[in-house]
C-alpha cells in the first residue's frame, strides 16, 4: 500500500537526452531529490516508509552523481611590477586591468564557441553540493563518460 | 532552509497540503509550492495514495 507509485516518464519536454544541456537538466533534478531525502530525513519520517522510488534514488549513488564540465583557463600572467619608476598602486591598477582583461577574453571565447554551435547555452543554477555530501555520496562524475570521477 | 523541499517530502508522503499549511500557510501556496518542486524532481506530485 502506498508504495506503488513510479516516477513520471516523459518524452523529455524539458530538453535533448544528451549534451551539456541534458547534463544540466539532470543536475538540477538530481539537486532537487537530494533536497527532498534531506527534508525526509529531517521530518524523521522512517525509511522504510519511503516511496520506492525515493529508496531507489537514495540507494543508487549513480542516480544521484552529478554531472561535471570544468574548462581551465589559460595561466594569467600579471605585469612586472617595475620598481623603480612605479608606484605600487599604479601596478595594483594595470594589474587589475591585465587580470580584467584575461578573465573577459577567456568569458567571450567561452561564448564565441556557444555562438559556432560548438558548445550549448547553459543557465545553470547554483547546484547545492553541500546537500549531495550531507547525503554521504560523492556527486561528481565525468560528463564525457558517465563514470564516476576517482 | 527552503521550506519549499518540506511541504514537497509531506506531499510525497501523502499527506494533504491542508495538513501542511495549518494555520501558518495558505493551502495554494503549499499546493504549488510542492508540486513545482516535485515536478522538478521527476517525481509524483499527487503523493501516497493510501
Amino acid at each position: 500500500m502506498g508504495k506503488s507509485l513510479t516516477p513520471r516518464t516523459t518524452n523529455n519536454p524539458e530538453g535533448p537526452d544528451t549534451g551539456e544541456a541534458a547534463a544540466a537538466v539532470k543536475n538540477r533534478k538530481v539537486s532537487v531529490r537530494l533536497q527532498i531525502v534531506a527534508a525526509l530525513q529531517r521530518l524523521g519520517v522512517p525509511y522504510r516508509e519511503w516511496p520506492d522510488f525515493v529508496q531507489k534514488f537514495h540507494a543508487s549513488p549513480r542516480a544521484q552523481a552529478l554531472f561535471q564540465e570544468s574548462i581551465s583557463p589559460p595561466p594569467f600572467q600579471p605585469p612586472d611590477f617595475e620598481r623603480l619608476t612605479e608606484s605600487s598602486a599604479e601596478w595594483k591598477k594595470r594589474a587589475d586591468a591585465g587580470w580584467r582583461q584575461h578573465r573577459d577574453d577567456f568569458l567571450q571565447q567561452c561564448q564565441s564557441f556557444i555562438e559556432l554551435g560548438v558548445d550549448e547555452e547553459l543557465l545553470l543554477r547554483k547546484i547545492p553540493v553541500a546537500a549531495a555530501a550531507k547525503a554521504g555520496t560523492r556527486p561528481w562524475i565525468s560528463a564525457s563518460n558517465g563514470l564516476p570521477v576517482g | 532552509m527552503d521550506q519549499r523541499f518540506e511541504w514537497a517530502a509531506r506531499r510525497l508522503m501523502g499527506e494533504p497540503s491542508r495538513e501542511i499549511a495549518a494555520q501558518s500557510f495558505q493551502v495554494d501556496q503549499v499546493k504549488k509550492a510542492a508540486k513545482e518542486v516535485l515536478k522538478r524532481a521527476g517525481w509524483p506530485t499527487k503523493g501516497k495514495q493510501s
